[in-house]
């Protein structure tokens, strides 16, 4: 029988080598995505993301190499309970680490035809203008955006430039979740863009405190709503970029149980979907005048009456609905620090996506609109907008909108990058 | 009397007028050759050219392992390309045999051009549906079987029979198919770095007879070599084989022919830019061996004929010169080599750029040999004697272009050595290291050194080690001139969808033995942000001509020595813009990077299958002397054919849109009519069947001329104005067809008008032809151009049209 060092010392030694061959399998990106959806990534967005991802491994490698030379000089029992802890803590940090790999590889490995990879590299181009549009003028870099496909109700943005799991470095790119039910009107992706930008700009701070000082005068609604200002700031956000149609879509997604319309849950940064509905709809007649979000409105409050909220939360519901005129304005027009000292609609005009003026744009266009390089490329942003509104408003033809939507972003799509060529025998 | 006519001769029309002998066949011919001639078969080549290297690539992956001289297996490679290539042979026979069997299936006496090119239009292309190149190839091929059917038909109708017999059409056909072979076996050399840098252009000595030459190219002489054999070279030779495939005089001399081009692709057989790649690798290796003190003049020795090889020249017979340059060149370098100051040579280099140029480069293509840019450890300590390779290649090179009474004058050619090994120096070696030993001119501008590219794998290109960063303003971009006749601006509202100023970064290179354009995109794709598997991303490099370095970098010396044709892709034959390939040795381009913006797609493309782009000059002119018409075709590009269309539905006054047409035209006009070198212009002959195109080099840098040179701006504003009224008039009538040009998926509309008979058509014709002949043009050609055209004609089409 070997002694008790000897024992210890055989048992960290398997360890050691189980996690330093364990680390080599996290180099390939192909275990985490197809070769081929890899391929389907626009190319800096591709190269940064793996790069990072490779970074993140090599620093693992590098202290699995540690570990191994701690093996190496470990002498008494002491030494090898310092290795044991280490052990236990490079475990977690390998966690993190596949974790990391696990959501790329996840992100990218939704690609999975020609069609889709072009619709979300056309997402992804899509959200890059929505932010360039105000962080160009502000001298601000956009960062690359990955777009994915996922199940659920709601989108959702995991932010460039957090220090996450596998604590490598910093996300390399933003990653927006599109949800499959929304792949044919994803103005969701311009409200997860908003919340990059929001916190880039530190808009989210701006805007708290902008409305925590205009509500003033109910010191109960205006707490409230500067707790719901990132989330309405990416609404805002949104609206601007995609008028009607981002309401649209968001009341859509919104129309649940009443229970769930009208829930208030303590430090949740959604503004209560109620209201949330009702200051998105107050945006647009800000800007439009009448409208059929006016109709929208209306139909909310008949189907979500504000009589069946729970009793804690209906009176704080029914003094916010008249606030929210001026909320809308705060949200639009007032300037901020934030812009440079200019409101967000003197940087994205909400008026260019007003109804009227898409039909202007479509009609000056014609038919090039959906498929001339030109058109796409300059009025992407645009477009989806006027996809968005006929949506909204030709139920009949929703059929035949999304199949033009379709074809449209994966033009866009294709032409970001040509469909990779099969080059392969 | 020259030579031939003493020749027995098989053409009983030879006779003499004048004193300019006029024969038939052999301008039958020319005029051939002229027609047979199709930019879009060049790229198609190109296209094969690089889908056979990608292919390659795959199945034999190599060079990104290997430092410096990898050399695959030649035999093995080839072998495999054939395999490759060998369903498009398949599919060619089969076209051109459906084709024959078309025409067989006719009466023909009945059938005439008409009728053949009917005929022959619904033969269709069957698509291999293995490679998008094949299939290009195929569709270029028919369109030159249709030309050499529809010829062969108009000669039988016009009664020249060269020899007193005729192919028939369907047979001509068949006879075609073997002759694609040979030019596969070349498209394949070519791929395999193996067809001799300069290919003869015709076959036999019939074709010689009949263009009076002694093999060589007209006209097609550059003081220059190209870097690697040009596709425009394997056309020529296949039009000339199959022009005297139409002129044969006898079964025998078909078969003849048929056998001889078989013969002679198969042995053009030429290893020399492999040699080079060894030869190069023998001396990096061996002066990283010598010691300090050590000779490397044996070295140089030994490098030297190779490297002199490769620019096509000899110089094995002249021992004198060859021991006299490496006697210079090995004292040059001599102080430079050594265990302990050759390291610190390679630091400096790095010091001097190159980690900047190389920490950039994104490793993660590791299929892709030419992507793998990274500098690694070992590299590092070959970088000095790599930048004493090039001093000595460079060197050599300017030697071989010196003329006799130089190399022969020992004095005169120490000078002319003293200055080559100085410059030589000054692009591969950092200033700092130069001035102690004397290398630097005094005036020598700080030396940024030019690295040998791609780091892994045969050096392929070199590039400077500095990145210039630069604010590119609109009215600078619009006045440095790009490939195509096109501007930096329009490049970068294209590809960067940018018009405002723009913080850019300039990247340049220089073309050694064994580039092309696309070699070098591929392999700088993923630095520049490019996207490697795009198609024509060579369309990404521009030329670095003194006028470009001198508005970009503020140094006109960065553009290089002016080359023969500082503007062009090569320096002779009519070239498609952009192509990728073939650039001059020692000529210079230039990449733009625009951080943090994303590259935006080239406009018109599609999913595999659409349209590809076809784009040159946005102006193009006809002056056609068969019917006395000036056909004028400007091409709108996607972005301004879309706004102009927007603007017409809008119920804008199309006086705007007319303004803009106006001004381009008139532009680009008077620059075409200035330079009677540029392709924009073109004459077709009057006679009837002899319709030989002048052309002249493409033009894509800036114009020499312009307003204020002799006659050519009034000639220009005539145009401008018999144009602007037909635009007006169609205009006004109908915008209806503009706009609708506008929605058809094609790459922008391009606007067709025909000048019928208009005054002083043939002034401006002898006009331009005294251009090509370089005679000066003092008489004023307003008096001539007064009055109106017969009639103008109108014609909106989508897409790109040439003239």
């Amino acid at each position: 029988m070997r002694d008790d060092v000897a024992a210890l010392r055989l048992q960290l030694a398997r360890q050691v080598g189980h996690w330093r061959g364990a680390v080599s399998t996290l180099a390939d990106p192909e275990n985490f995505a197809a070769a081929g959806a890899w391929r389907t990534l626009e190319h800096q967005l591709g190269v940064a993301v793996r790069r990072h991802l490779a970074e993140a491994v090599e620093t693992l490698r590098a202290e699995a190499d540690v570990l191994a030379a701690e093996l190496g000089a470990a002498r008494v029992g002491a030494d090898l309970e310092l290795l044991r802890r280490r052990i236990t803590r490079f475990r977690r940090r390998y966690t993190r680490v596949e974790t990391a790999l696990d959501f790329y590889g996840d992100a990218v490995n939704s690609r999975t035809s020609d069609k889709l990879a072009a619709v979300l590299r056309a997402c992804d181009l899509l959200a890059i203008r929505s932010m360039q549009a105000v962080l160009g003028p502000l001298g601000r870099p956009t960062p690359p955006v990955l777009t994915y496909v996922d199940k659920g109700m709601g989108a959702s943005i995991l932010r460039t430039g957090l220090r996450l799991w596998d604590a490598g470095g910093l996300t390399p790119a933003a990653a927006i979740k599109i949800t499959r039910h929304n792949l044919h009107r994803p103005t969701a992706l311009m409200h997860e863009a908003g919340h990059q930008v929001a916190h880039t700009l530190g808009w989210n701070e701006e805007l708290a405190s902008a409305l925590r000082l205009t509500l003033a005068d109910d010191p109960e609604v205006a707490e409230t709503w500067a707790g719901w200002a990132s989330e309405t700031a990416a609404d805002t956000f949104a609206f601007a970029h995609a008028g009607y149609a981002a309401v649209a879509a968001l009341h859509d997604v919104l129309a649940g149980e009443p229970r769930q319309v009208f829930r208030i849950r303590p430090g949740d940064p959604h503004p209560v979907a109620y209201l949330r509905v009702l200051l998105n709809s107050a945006m647009a007649r800000r800007f439009y005048g009448s409208g059929p979000w006016d109709d929208l409105a209306r139909a909310w409050t008949l189907t979500y009456r504000i009589g069946s909220a729970p009793d804690g939360d209906r009176e704080l519901l029914r003094r916010s609905v008249p606030w929210l005129p001026l909320i809308a304005e705060v949200c639009l027009l007032r300037p901020m620090r934030a812009f440079g000292g200019a409101p967000l609609a003197g940087l994205v005009d909400p008026v260019r996506v007003r109804p009227d003026a898409l039909r202007q744009l479509a009609q000056e266009a014609g038919p090039a609109l959906y498929s001339s390089p030109y058109w796409l490329d300059a009025e992407g942003l645009r477009l989806l907008a006027l996809s968005g509104w006929r949506a909204a408003t030709e139920p009949e033809a929703a059929e035949s909108v999304a199949a033009e939507f379709e074809d449209w972003m994966t033009r866009l799509g294709q032409g970001v990058r040509d469909v990779v060529r099969e080059e392969r025998p | 009397m020259p030579e031939y006519v003493d020749a027995v001769s098989p053409f009983p029309s030879l006779y003499q007028l004048g004193d300019e002998i006029t024969d038939p066949v052999g301008e039958e011919f020319q005029a051939l050759l002229g027609e047979l001639y199709d930019d879009e078969f060049d790229l198609a080549l190109w296209g094969l050219v690089q889908e056979g290297e990608a292919h390659l690539r795959q199945i034999v992956p190599g060079p990104a392992e290997e430092a410096g001289g990898y050399r695959p297996d030649q035999v093995r490679a080839e072998r495999l390309l054939r395999t490759w290539a060998a369903p498009l042979q398949e599919s060619a026979d089969d076209l051109l045999g459906r084709m024959a069997a078309a025409l067989e299936a006719e009466d023909p006496d009945v059938a005439d051009e008409h009728r053949i090119e009917e005929l022959l239009e619904s033969v269709p292309v069957t698509m291999t549906d293995v490679s998008a190149a094949f299939d290009e190839f195929l569709g270029s091929l028919k369109k030159k079987a249709k030309k050499l059917a529809k010829r062969a038909a108009g000669l039988a109708r016009k009664g020249i029979a060269a020899a007193g017999r005729l192919v028939p059409a369907a047979v001509l056909l068949r006879r075609l198919a073997p002759l694609v072979r040979p030019l596969l076996q070349r498209v394949l050399r070519l791929a395999l770095d193996r067809l001799p840098p300069a290919l003869r252009p015709y076959a036999s000595r019939l074709a010689q007879r009949y263009l009076k030459t002694a093999g060589e190219a007209p006209a097609a002489d550059v003081a220059v070599p190209t870097t690697v054999p040009d596709a425009a070279a394997l056309q020529l030779r296949f039009d000339a084989s199959l022009a005297e495939l139409l002129l044969a005089a006898d079964e025998y001399e078909l078969q003849t022919l048929v056998a001889a081009e078989a013969v002679a692709a198969d042995d053009e057989q030429d290893d020399t830019l492999a040699l080079f790649d060894e030869g190069r690798e023998r001396f990096v290796e061996g002066l990283a061996r010598l010691e300090e003190g050590q000779d490397p003049t044996r070295l140089v020795e030994e490098f030297l004929p190779v490297a002199a090889l490769r620019l096509g020249v000899r110089i094995v017979g002249r021992e004198r010169v060859v021991h006299f340059l490496a006697t210079y060149l090995g004292r040059l370098i001599a102080p430079y080599v050594g265990p302990r100051i050759s390291p610190a040579l390679s630091r400096a280099i790095v010091d001097a750029g190159l980690r900047m140029l190389t920490l950039e480069a994104p490793d993660e293509e590791s299929g892709e040999p030419d992507g793998a840019n990274g500098l690694h450890e070992g590299d590092t300590r070959r970088l000095a004697a790599e930048a004493l390779a090039a001093l000595v290649e460079d060197a050599t090179a300017h030697v071989t272009q010196l003329d006799e009474e130089t190399l022969d004058d020992p004095l005169l050619l120490e000078a002319a050595l003293v200055e080559a090994g100085r410059d030589a120096a000054a692009t591969s070696f950092p200033y700092e290291v130069l001035r102690p030993d004397g290398l630097a001119d005094e005036a020598t501008r700080p030396a940024v050194p030019w690295v040998a590219m791609p780091r892994r794998g045969p050096r392929r290109y070199r590039k400077c080690a500095r990145i210039f960063d630069v604010t590119l303003t609109p009215q600078l971009a619009g006045a440095v001139r790009v490939f195509g006749g096109r501007t930096l601006d329009s490049h970068l509202r294209d590809r960067f969808g940018t018009a405002g100023p723009v913080r850019a970064r300039i990247h340049l290179y220089q073309a050694v033995p064994g580039s092309r354009l696309d070699r070098i995109a591929r392999s700088e794709a993923g630095l520049l942000g490019w996207d490697s598997g795009s198609e024509a991303p060579w369309e990404l490099l521009h030329p670095l001509t003194p006028i470009a370095a001198g508005l970009l970098l503020g140094d006109p010396a960065l553009g290089g020595k002016e080359v023969a044709a500082p503007d062009d892709l090569t320096g002779h034959r009519g070239r498609f813009p952009g192509t990728p390939g073939a650039p001059l040795l020692g000529q210079r381009f230039y990449a733009v990077q625009v951080p943090g913006v994303v590259t935006r797609s080239r406009p018109g493309r599609g999913t595999r299958g659409a349209a590809r782009r076809r784009t040159g000059p946005p102006v193009t002119v006809l002056l056609d002397g068969r019917t006395k018409e000036i056909r004028v075709a400007l091409h709108l590009p996607e972005a301004k054919a879309q706004t102009m269309a927007a603007a017409l539905r809008r119920g804008d006054s199309p006086a705007v849109t007319l303004a803009a047409l106006r001004h381009t035209l008139r532009a680009a006009l008077g620059e075409a009519l200035s330079d009677a070198r540029d392709r924009r212009v073109r004459v077709a002959e009057a006679t009837p069947e002899a319709s030989q195109l002048r052309t002249g080099p493409e033009h894509g840098g800036p114009g020499q001329g312009g307003p204020g040179r002799g006659g050519t701006p009034t000639a220009a504003d005539r145009l401008t104005t018999w144009a602007s009224l037909g635009l007006s008039r169609a205009l006004a009538r109908d915008r209806r067809a503009f706009v609708a040009a506008t929605e058809d998926p094609a790459d922008g509309v391009t606007l067709l008008v025909q000048l019928v008979q208009p005054p002083g058509f043939d002034e401006l014709r002898a006009h331009v032809k005294r251009r090509e002949s370089g005679t000066t043009d003092s008489a004023p050609l307003h008096a001539a151009l007064a009055g109106a055209p017969h009639d103008t004609r109108v014609e909106i089409v989508p897409g790109y049209r040439r003239a």
